[in-house]
C-alpha cells in the first residue's frame, strides 16, 4: 500500500481540477508538466524508499500515478470549456516522455482520441496534431491493427467531426501500413486530405487517387471543388507532365470555366502554379483563353486576380499575344469601376514594358499608365510608381518626367498621411531609378518639404530617406543639398520642429565622416543643448548618446560632445539629466 | 515573503503594453501603487507648461491611440495631456489606460492624465472596462487597482495660466479656479456637484445654464465661459466629451474648444479624430487623423467583441 502522505500532492491536483474556477482548471493543466517532474524528483523518491523500490520501478509509478491523472482528465474534464480542452489536448500531445515512451503511446491516443470528437475545430486540430506527433515517435508497423481501428471507429463515428479527424490522420499513418491495411485507409480519403495524399506519390497510389479527385469534382459544394484546383495543383507539382496533360487538363478547364465565380477565381489566382504543372506551350495554347476571359470576368475579384499574375502568365505567352490578346483587356480595366481593380492593374501593368518592344510599350502601355496616373485614387497612382523602372527601362526618364513629377507632386501632399508615407518610402527607389541630376532638379524640392511636415511619422520617414539618399548619392551631395536645410530647422519656432534636426543628426552620423559630423553638426547640438524646451535638451543627449560610436577615434569631437552631456547631466530636468547620464555611462 | 521581491521594470512593460500585450497582475499592482505617490502630489487643477500636445477621449481604441503618437510624435519626445476617458466602448480599455499609466510613471513631466466621466467604478461597470479586466486576467482585482488610481487624478490643468484644460465643462457651483482647487477629489465621481460637472457638463448654444439630457452635469452658455474665463484670465477653455465628426470643434468665438481623439468612434461611427498642438508661444496647431487601418491592427481576437455599443 502507498503511504497517502505521499499521495497527498496527487489530491492536490486532482481537487483542484475539480475546482468551480475554470481558471485554476486551465492553469492546473498549464502546470502539468511541472507537477509531473516534481513528482519524478521529490514525491517518488519517497515513495521509492518506503516501498523499496529502484530504478526502472520507481519510474514505472511515476508513470501509473501519470496515468491515473490522465484518466481522470478522460473521465471529468470532457465536457469543460473549449480553452481547457484545447490546453489538454496541447499537454497530452506532448505527453509522450513522462509516460514511460513509445511503448505507452497507445494510452495517449486513447485519451486523444476523445478530443478528436468534439465539437471545437480548434480542440479538434490541436488533438489530431498530438496523435500524429505521438505516432511519428513510435513504429506505426508495431500497433498497425490499433491505429486503423482507431481511424475506423472515428470514421463510423457520429456527425461529421470525428469524421473529419480521422481523414486528417490517413496520411500519417497509410505509409506505414500493410497493404490490406493501406485498402482499408484509400477508401476513406476525402478531399481534405486528399491533397497530403497526393504529395507522398509514389508511396500512394497515383491512378486511385486520381479516380478520387475525379469522384470529388462531381460534388456539388463550391468548397469540395475548391479543393479540387489545389489538388491540381498538388498533382501538378508530383506527376510528370505528360500525365498532368492526359488525366487533369479537361478538369482545369471546366473548372476555368465553373458557373461558380469562386472556382474562376481560384483557377486566375494559381494560374501560374497549372501552367507549370501542364508546360509553357500547353498553357500557352489552353490557358491563354481561359486568362483572356478572366481579365473581363464579370466578377471583380476573378478580374484582380488574373491581373496580379500579369507579369508571369504575360513571360509565357509570346509579345504578338500579349499585345493581340491581353492588352485589349487591360485597355477596359483602366476604367474599371473598381477601385481595387484599378490598383491591381496599376501594380502590374509596367511589368509587361520589358517584355513587348519600345514601339508597342509607348502605343499601348504609355496611355493606360498616363490615364491612370490621373486616376481619382490616390492608391492607384502610387501603385504605378512601384513598378516604374520597367517602363523607365524601355522609354527612358526624359520622356516620362513631364507626366510624372505633377502627379508625385500631387501624391507628396495627399491629406491623408499613409498615402503620403508611401510615397516617401518610395524615393529612394526613385532616386535610384531617374539619377542624381534629374533627382536634385525635381524631387530634392518635396524632400526637404517633407521635413516639415506636420505629422510625425512623414517627418521621420523623411529623415531615415535623407541617410539612404545619402548612400546612394554620397556625403558631397548631402552636404550641399539637403544638411543645411536640415539644419536650419534649428531656429523653428515649434519645438517639434526644432526636434527634426536632432533627429536627424542622429541619423546622418551613421553616414557621415566624423569631420562632417563636427564641423555640420557639433555647433547645432551646441546651440540646442541650451534651448528653453527640455524636450529639445533630452534629445540632444539622445543624439548624442548615438552618435559617440560614430566619434570614437575623433578625440576632439568625442571630448566636446561628453563635455556637452557632462553639462546637460546637471540639468534642472529629470528626463535630461536621465539621458544624458544614460549617454555618459555608455 | 521576502524573497518574493517585485521586479519593477517600467520600460519593459511599456514596450510590452505598445505591442498591445497586457502585463501582469502583480505588475499592474506594483505599476498602480506608483502611480499613486506621483499622482497624489498633483494639483486638482493641475499647472503645465507650454508646449503641450492635448488629446481627447480615446475610450480603449488602442490602436488608435498608436495612431495618435504617429501623428503626433513619440512620448516623451512630445509632451501630452490626455483629457479622460481613457477607458470603456473600445476593444483594448485595459493595454490603453495601463499603457497612458506607465508613461506618466516613466515621464511624470512629460505627460499628465486628467479624470473623465468614465474613470468610475459606476461607468466602467456598464461600458466594458470592468467585463474586459474580468476577461482578460479572470479576476477584478485589476479593475481594484485601477478604478482606485481613478480617485487620484486630477480633475482638470492649466496651461502657462492661459489655457484651462477639462474632461467635460464648466459647473454652476464653481467660479474660480481656487474652487477647483479646494475640491477633495479622492473619491468616485460623484452624482452632482462641482466634480460630476467638471466632468459631465457641455458647452451649448444657450444663454446662462440649463438642463443636460446627459442626466449629470449642466448645459453652459457662451455668457458663461466669458465670465468664467474673464474672472480666471484665462483665454480658452479646452475639453473633450463630445463625439465632433470634424475631429475638434471651436464655439463663442474661440474661447472654448471640443477635442476629440476617438477616429471611427466605438469602430463605427466614421468621424475623424484631432490632437491640439500647443508650441512653447501656445500657436495652436490641429492634427487630424483617421482609425488605425486594418493592417496596423496586428491579428483581431479570437473572441468577438461584447456588445456594449449604444
Amino acid at each position: 500500500m502507498v503511504d497517502t502522505k505521499a499521495l497527498y500532492p496527487i489530491a492536490v491536483l486532482i481537487d483542484e481540477l475539480k475546482s468551480e474556477d475554470q481558471k485554476k482548471r486551465y492553469l492546473i493543466i498549464d502546470v502539468m508538466h511541472y507537477l509531473i517532474m516534481t513528482l519524478e524528483l521529490i514525491q517518488l523518491r519517497i515513495l521509492a524508499r518506503q516501498l523499496q523500490l529502484q530504478g526502472k520501478r520507481e519510474l514505472e509509478m511515476n508513470y501509473f500515478l501519470t496515468f491515473q491523472i490522465i484518466d481522470y482528465l478522460n473521465l471529468d474534464l470532457m465536457d469543460d470549456e473549449e480553452e481547457v480542452l484545447l490546453a489538454l489536448a496541447d499537454v497530452l500531445g506532448n505527453f509522450l516522455d513522462y509516460v514511460g515512451g513509445p511503448a505507452h503511446a497507445l494510452h495517449l491516443v486513447k485519451s486523444l482520441e476523445k478530443l478528436c470528437q468534439v465539437e471545437e475545430t480548434t480542440v479538434r486540430d490541436k488533438a489530431t496534431e498530438g496523435i500524429k506527433r505521438i505516432l511519428s515517435f513510435v513504429k506505426i508497423k508495431d500497433i498497425e491493427t490499433q491505429v486503423v481501428d482507431l481511424v475506423k471507429r472515428l470514421m463510423n463515428g457520429e456527425g461529421y467531426t470525428a469524421k473529419f479527424s480521422a481523414t486528417q490522420l490517413i496520411p500519417t499513418i497509410y505509409p506505414n501500413v500493410s497493404p490490406q491495411s493501406q485498402q482499408d485507409l484509400m477508401g476513406k480519403v476525402a478531399a481534405i486530405v486528399l491533397n497530403e495524399m497526393i504529395k507522398l506519390v509514389p508511396k500512394t497510389p497515383e491512378a486511385e487517387l486520381l479516380n478520387i479527385f475525379g469522384r470529388f469534382f462531381k460534388d456539388e459544394q463550391d468548397s469540395v471543388r475548391m479543393q479540387g484546383i489545389d489538388s491540381c495543383v498538388v498533382f501538378a507539382k508530383h506527376l510528370p507532365v505528360s500525365k498532368v496533360n492526359a488525366y487533369l487538363l479537361p478538369y482545369i478547364k471546366k473548372f476555368a470555366e465553373d458557373k461558380s465565380w469562386r472556382i474562376r477565381y481560384l483557377v486566375a489566382d494559381r494560374i501560374m502554379d497549372l501552367a507549370n504543372g501542364i508546360g509553357y506551350d500547353q498553357a500557352k495554347e489552353h490557358l491563354l483563353p481561359y486568362y483572356q476571359g478572366f481579365l473581363s470576368d464579370s466578377e471583380s475579384e476573378v478580374r484582380t486576380a488574373a491581373v496580379s499574375r500579369l507579369s508571369d502568365f504575360c513571360k509565357i505567352v509570346d509579345a504578338q499575344s500579349t499585345i493581340a490578346k491581353i492588352i485589349p483587356a487591360l485597355k477596359k480595366l483602366q476604367t474599371d469601376q473598381f477601385q481595387y481593380v484599378r490598383s491591381a492593374l496599376a501594380e502590374n501593368v509596367l511589368a509587361i514594358c520589358p517584355q513587348i518592344d519600345k514601339a508597342s510599350t509607348n502605343e499601348h502601355i504609355l496611355p493606360i499608365f498616363l490615364a491612370l496616373l490621373r486616376d481619382e485614387s490616390s492608391d492607384v497612382r502610387l501603385n504605378l510608381f512601384k513598378r516604374l523602372e520597367d517602363l523607365n527601362k524601355v522609354l527612358g526618364i526624359e520622356n516620362l518626367s513631364q507626366s510624372i513629377i505633377p502627379a508625385l507632386t500631387e501624391l507628396s501632399q495627399d491629406k491623408n498621411w499613409r498615402i503620403k508615407l508611401s510615397v516617401v518610402e518610395q524615393f529612394p527607389i526613385l532616386a535610384k531609378q531617374l539619377g542624381e541630376v534629374f533627382f536634385n532638379e525635381k524631387l530634392s524640392p518635396i524632400c526637404i518639404t517633407w521635413l516639415s511636415d506636420n505629422i510625425f511619422s512623414i517627418r521621420e520617414a523623411a529623415l531615415n530617406n535623407l541617410k539612404q539618399l545619402t548612400e546612394i548619392f554620397g556625403v558631397t551631395w548631402a552636404t550641399k543639398y539637403v544638411v543645411p536645410q536640415l539644419l536650419s530647422l534649428q531656429v523653428n519656432s515649434n519645438y517639434l520642429h526644432r526636434l527634426t534636426p536632432l533627429f536627424g543628426i542622429a541619423q546622418m552620423s551613421q553616414v557621415m565622416p566624423s569631420e562632417a559630423i563636427k564641423k555640420l553638426f557639433l555647433p547645432v547640438l551646441a546651440t540646442l543643448s541650451q534651448d528653453q524646451i527640455p524636450n529639445i535638451r533630452m534629445n540632444v543627449a539622445k543624439s548624442i548618446h548615438s552618435i559617440l560610436p560614430y566619434a570614437k577615434g575623433n578625440v576632439e569631437l568625442e571630448d566636446k560632445l561628453k563635455q556637452m552631456l557632462r553639462e546637460l547631466a546637471k540639468d534642472q530636468d529629470q528626463d535630461v539629466k536621465y539621458y544624458s547620464a544614460r549617454a555618459l555611462a555608455h | 515573503m521576502a524573497s518574493k521581491q517585485q521586479t519593477f521594470d517600467i520600460n519593459q512593460w511599456i514596450e510590452q503594453l505598445k505591442k498591445c500585450e497586457y502585463i501582469k497582475e502583480s505588475e499592474v499592482k506594483a505599476l498602480c501603487n506608483r502611480a499613486k505617490e506621483i499622482l497624489i502630489q498633483e494639483s486638482n487643477v493641475q499647472n503645465i507648461e507650454s508646449p503641450v500636445t492635448i488629446c481627447g477621449d480615446i475610450h480603449g481604441q488602442f490602436h488608435d491611440l498608436i495612431e495618435l503618437f504617429q501623428v503626433g510624435g513619440e512620448c516623451p519626445d512630445t509632451n501630452y495631456l490626455f483629457m479622460g476617458d481613457f477607458v470603456d466602448r473600445g476593444n483594448s480599455s485595459v493595454e490603453t489606460f495601463l499603457l497612458l499609466l506607465a508613461l506618466k510613471v516613466r515621464y511624470p513631466e512629460r505627460i499628465t492624465l486628467i479624470r473623465g466621466n468614465h474613470e468610475s467604478r459606476q461607468i466602467t461597470q456598464v461600458y466594458g472596462f470592468y467585463d474586459e479586466c474580468l476577461r482578460k486576467y479572470g479576476s477584478v482585482n485589476v479593475w481594484r487597482y485601477c478604478t482606485e488610481i481613478f480617485d487620484y487624478l486630477a480633475l482638470a490643468a492649466i496651461i502657462d495660466n492661459k489655457i484651462f484644460c477639462v474632461h467635460g465643462g464648466l459647473s454652476p457651483s464653481i467660479q474660480t479656479l481656487d474652487e477647483i482647487r479646494a475640491i477633495d477629489r479622492k473619491q468616485e465621481v460623484p452624482h452632482d456637484g462641482a466634480m460630476c460637472d467638471l466632468m459631465w457638463s457641455d458647452p451649448d448654444e444657450i444663454t446662462g445654464w440649463s438642463v443636460s439630457p446627459r442626466g449629470a452635469g449642466y448645459l453652459f452658455g457662451g455668457d458663461i465661459v466669458d465670465k468664467f474665463n474673464h474672472q480666471n484670465s484665462i483665454e480658452l477653455i479646452c475639453r473633450a466629451h463630445q463625439l465632433v465628426m470634424e475631429g475638434y470643434k471651436s464655439m463663442f468665438n474661440d474661447t472654448l474648444v471640443t477635442v476629440w481623439s476617438a477616429p471611427n468612434y466605438c469602430y463605427r461611427c466614421g468621424n475623424v479624430a484631432a490632437i491640439l498642438e500647443l508650441d512653447e508661444n501656445l500657436t495652436k496647431f490641429y492634427k487630424i487623423f483617421e482609425a488605425a487601418p486594418q493592417e496596423a491592427r496586428g491579428p483581431t481576437g479570437r473572441k468577438p467583441a461584447p456588445d456594449y455599443f449604444l
